[in-house]
C-alpha cells in the first residue's frame, strides 16, 4: 500500500476513532469493544493501556472497561492473538492480558517465553509478572531455569509470586543458577518470609548464591540475618563481601564491629567503598588513618 | 477459640529467622520446556484438597466443579512448629487453609502480644489481605507440625469470577473477622478481660463545647456506681482546669512525673491523685501551661499502664488537638466520647474527628457523640447535626441555665449533687452506656482503691 500525502492524517483519524470508541466503552455508551487487536495501522494494546492507566481500578469506570476486555468477545481475540503468527500481534495480546490480569492466557503467554524475538519475551515477561499467581510464576520459574538469571524475569518472578511461593522453591534443590536469581527475587518482595530459607542456602551456597543472599537480605532488612552477613565479610570473594558490607548497612539494628572495619582496608576498593557508606549510615564516620595506622 | 495475653515477644519473632517453609513433593516443580503448565496433582491429592475445602467455612457452599477447580491451583506446604507463616503488617495475597495441625494468629500491640485465635483443621486465614487488600493483621505462628493448603488471589478470581456473589460474601466475612480480632487485641490488651480498668477517651474538638465539664460529671455519675474506683485523668491543655472545677487544689501533677524512675514511679502516681468527697478522683496533667510539653506519649502510656490496674474506669479529658500524645490515649482507649456543641464549626469539627477515628480504627459501637446544648436556642438542630455527622447523636444534654457556672464556682459535681439537672441526666444516660458496655460479665472487684493522701476539698 502506497503511502499517500493524506496517509498521516488518516492515521491520525482512524487513531481517533479507536480512541473514542474505548472511551465510549469507558463512559458506558457501549458494552462491546471492538477493536481489532491485528490492526496494522495503530497499536490498540497501548490506547487500552493508556486508558486503564488513566483510571482509578477501584472505580466504576474501570469496571466498565475491564469488563468490556474480559468479555468472550474480545477476550477470545486476544486468546487467538496470543497464537497468532504476526509476532507484533502476540506481543500486543500479552500485554492488553498483563493489564487486565487474564489468569487463562498465562499458558499461551508461557510459550512466548521461548520467543527468538526480545520484544515478544518481554512483553510475555511483564505480562507474567502483572498476572501473577502460581501458573505465572512456575512458567518464570521455568524461563529462568532454562534462558537464566536474566534482570526482567527476575523482577516478573517477583512480581508474580504468591505468599510463600519463593520461599518454597529456596528450600529445594534447584539448578545451579536458578536459586540466586530466586533469592534475588525474594528480596525484591521484601518479605521477612524468606529470610530463614536465604540464610538457610547462603550457610552452604555458592559464591553467587551467598552475594545474591546477602543483596536480598539488606533489602529486607531483617536482624535475624546479621550473624550471617558478618560471617559473610570474612568470606574469600569480593563480591560475597561487598553484599554483605551492603546489607549490614541497611540494617537499622546492626552494631558495627570489627568485621566491618576491617572491610575498611579491603583489597578490593568497591568492598571498601561498601564498608564505609554501612558505617556512616549507621553514624560512625570512619577515621581510615586510625584504621591504617 | 483460645486468648491469652502474654509478654511482647517483638524479639522472639525479629531476632530469630522462623523454621523454614518447605513444599510437599506431591507437585510437579516447572520444568526448563516451554509446556510449564503441568503443575497437575495426583488423584489423592485432589480428594484431600477438596475434603479440606468442603469442610472450610463458606467455600462448602460452591459447586463441586468449583472446588475441583480452585484444588487443582492449589498448593500444599509443610510448615515446622514455631515457623512463621505470614507476618503482621506485610501484604498478602494467599488464603491458607488447615490440613492438620494448629496455627496462633498473634497481634502485636506494643506493650503486649494478643493471641486472638487459634485454629485447627478446616480453618483458613489470610483472607483478609488476600480479597480486602489490608495487610496482614497478626503473625501466623504454626504450634505444631502443619500441613497448610495454599489458595492465590490470582487462581481464586480466575476460578471462582471476580464478581460474582461468592466474592462480596467473603469480603463481608472477612471484614467481619478482621474486626473481631481488632476488637479481641484491643480489649486484650488493656485488660477488659482481665478486670482492669475501661479507658474512656472524652474528646472535644472545638473549645468552648463543655468537654471538661461532661467529663466531670461523667466520672462524679459513674462513681456513684463504683465509688473510689473511678478516675479522671485531665490532659486538656494547655490549661487543665478539672481540678479547680471540682474544688480541689492540686500540688502535684503527671508532668512533674516525667524523670520518675520506673521503680518509684507508680506510688508518685497514685499520690499525685487528688481525691472528691463525693468520690471520683482526679489527676492533673500539667498545673502550668508550659509543663503540658513535658506530658509526652511514652508518660501517658506508662501512667495508663499502672491507672489501669488501679481503677475501674479511667476516663481521660483530651484536649482539643490532635497530637503524639492524644494519639497514644486513642490507642489505649476502650470508648470514646466525642462532645460536640450544636455551632456549625463545631458539628464540622465534630465531622472531621469522627473520620479520624474511624480510620484510627474505633469501632462504631465503642463511640459515644454526645450534643452539648450550651444555649437555649441552639443555632444547629439535632437532624442537621446528625446529617452533618452521618450518625445518630447518642446522647443530647438540655440547657442547663446557670448551673454549671454556679457549680464550678462552688466546687460542686451536679451529676452527684442534683439529679434533677439537664447536665446530670446527661452524664449519667452517658455513664449507663458505658457500664451497659463495659461493664458486663464484670465481678465487682473486691478490694476498692484506698484514697490516697493528698491535698483535697
Amino acid at each position: 500500500m502506497s503511502r499517500g500525502p493524506l496517509e498521516p492524517a488518516r492515521l491520525a483519524i482512524h487513531r481517533s476513532l479507536v480512541r473514542r470508541h474505548i472511551h465510549s466503552v469507558v463512559a458506558g455508551k457501549a458494552d462491546r469493544l471492538n477493536v481489532d487487536v491485528a490492526d496494522r495501522d495503530v497499536d490498540p494494546a497501548r490506547m487500552l493501556i493508556e486508558a486503564a492507566a488513566s483510571l482509578d481500578r477501584g472505580g466504576v469506570l474501570y469496571s466498565r472497561l475491564e469488563a468490556a476486555v474480559v468479555h468472550p468477545s474480545f477476550a477470545n481475540r486476544v486468546f487467538d492473538g496470543l497464537g497468532s503468527h504476526h509476532l507484533v500481534v502476540r506481543a500486543r495480546c500479552a500485554r492488553i492480558a498483563g493489564v487486565f490480569q487474564m489468569e487463562q492466557a498465562v499458558p499461551l503467554i508461557a510459550s512466548m517465553l521461548w520467543s527468538n524475538q526480545s520484544f515478544v519475551r518481554n512483553a510475555a515477561t511483564r505480562a507474567l509478572g502483572m498476572i501473577g499467581g502460581v501458573r505465572s510464576a512456575d512458567a518464570l520459574l521455568a524461563a529462568i531455569q532454562r534462558v537464566g538469571p536474566r534482570p526482567a524475569l527476575i523482577v516478573a518472578l517477583a512480581r508474580a509470586a504468591p505468599d510463600l511461593y519463593l520461599e518454597t522453591v529456596l528450600s529445594r534443590k534447584q539448578p545451579r543458577g536458578v536459586q540466586p536469581a530466586v533469592a534475588t527475587a525474594a528480596g525484591l518482595r521484601r518479605r521477612k518470609s524468606a529470610v530463614a530459607p536465604i540464610v538457610g542456602q547462603m550457610s552452604d551456597g555458592s559464591p553467587r548464591l551467598r552475594a545474591a543472599g546477602g543483596r536480598a537480605l539488606g533489602w529486607i532488612g531483617a536482624p535475624a540475618a546479621i550473624p550471617v552477613l558478618v560471617e559473610c565479610l570474612e568470606s574469600t570473594h569480593w563480591r560475597v563481601r561487598l553484599s554483605a558490607a551492603k546489607a549490614l548497612g541497611k540494617i537499622k539494628d546492626f552494631q558495627p564491629g570489627s568485621q566491618l572495619l576491617a572491610c575498611l582496608v579491603d583489597r578490593n576498593a568497591r568492598v571498601r567503598s561498601a564498608a564505609h557508606c554501612a558505617l556512616r549510615r549507621h553514624g560512625r564516620v570512619p577515621n581510615m588513618f586510625a584504621v591504617r595506622g | 477459640m483460645g486468648l491469652h495475653v502474654e509478654r511482647y515477644r517483638g524479639r522472639d519473632l525479629k531476632g530469630r529467622p522462623s523454621a523454614p517453609v518447605t513444599e510437599l513433593a506431591n507437585r510437579q516443580f516447572p520444568r526448563a520446556s516451554p509446556a510449564a503448565d503441568t503443575g497437575w496433582p495426583s488423584y489423592h491429592d485432589m480428594l484431600g484438597r477438596v475434603a479440606v475445602l468442603e469442610r472450610a467455612p463458606l467455600f462448602f457452599s460452591l459447586p463441586e466443579f468449583t472446588l475441583r477447580n480452585l484444588a487443582r491451583r492449589m498448593r500444599q506446604l509443610a510448615v515446622a512448629a514455631r515457623g512463621i507463616v505470614a507476618y503482621q503488617g506485610e501484604p498478602g495475597d494467599t488464603i491458607f487453609f488447615i490440613e492438620s495441625g494448629c496455627v496462633n494468629v498473634i497481634i502485636e500491640r506494643p506493650p503486649g502480644a494478643v493471641t486472638v485465635a487459634v485454629l485447627g483443621p478446616g480453618d483458613f486465614f489470610g483472607e483478609a489481605a488476600c480479597v480486602l487488600n489490608r495487610p496482614q493483621q497478626g503473625n501466623v505462628i504454626a504450634q505444631t507440625d502443619c500441613r497448610l493448603i495454599a489458595l492465590d488471589r490470582q487462581s481464586l478470581n480466575a476460578v471462582v469470577g471476580r464478581d460474582s456473589g461468592f466474592l462480596d460474601e467473603m469480603r463481608r466475612v472477612a471484614d467481619q473477622r478482621y474486626r473481631t480480632f481488632a476488637d479481641t487485641a484491643v480489649q486484650a490488651t488493656w485488660g477488659l478481660l482481665l478486670e482492669e480498668a475501661t479507658v474512656i477517651g472524652l474528646y472535644s474538638p472545638k473549645g468552648g463545647s463543655g468537654g471538661t465539664c461532661v467529663a466531670l460529671n461523667l466520672v462524679g455519675a459513674l462513681s456513684q456506681l463504683h465509688p473510689g474506683q473511678v478516675l479522671l485523668l485531665d490532659l486538656d491543655f494547655p490549661y487543665s482546669h478539672a481540678a479547680l472545677l471540682a474544688g480541689l487544689v492540686p500540688t502535684s501533677c503527671l508532668a512533674r512525673l516525667a524523670p520518675m524512675p520506673s521503680d518509684t514511679f507508680e506510688e508518685a502516681l497514685l499520690s499525685t491523685v487528688l481525691y472528691h468527697a463525693g468520690g471520683p478522683m482526679i489527676l492533673p496533667g500539667a498545673l502550668r501551661p508550659e509543663e503540658s510539653d513535658e506530658v509526652t506519649a511514652d508518660l501517658i502510656v506508662r501512667a495508663i499502664t499502672v491507672l489501669r490496674k488501679t481503677f475501674r474506669y479511667v476516663v481521660v479529658d483530651l484536649g482539643i488537638a490532635i497530637d503524639d500524645a492524644t494519639l497514644a490515649v486513642f490507642d489505649l482507649t476502650q470508648h470514646v466520647v466525642l462532645v460536640a456543641a450544636p455551632e456549625l464549626s463545631a458539628v464540622k469539627s465534630a465531622a472531621d474527628a469522627l473520620e479520624i477515628l474511624r480510620k484510627l480504627g474505633t469501632p462504631d459501637d465503642r463511640l459515644t457523640v454526645v450534643l452539648n446544648n450550651r444555649t437555649p436556642k441552639p443555632a444547629v438542630l439535632r437532624p442537621a447535626v446528625e446529617r452533618m455527622l452521618k450518625r445518630a447523636v447518642d446522647v443530647e444534654i438540655a440547657f442547663d441555665g446557670p448551673k454549671p457556672d454556679q457549680a464550678a464556682l462552688t466546687g460542686t459535681i451536679l451529676s452527684m449533687a442534683d439529679p434533677r439537672s439537664e447536665i446530670s441526666r446527661g452524664a449519667h444516660e452517658l455513664a449507663g452506656i458505658i457500664t451497659d458496655t463495659h461493664g458486663k460479665n464484670r465481678s465487682p472487684k473486691l478490694n476498692s482503691v484506698a484514697a490516697p493522701v493528698t491535698e483535697g476539698c
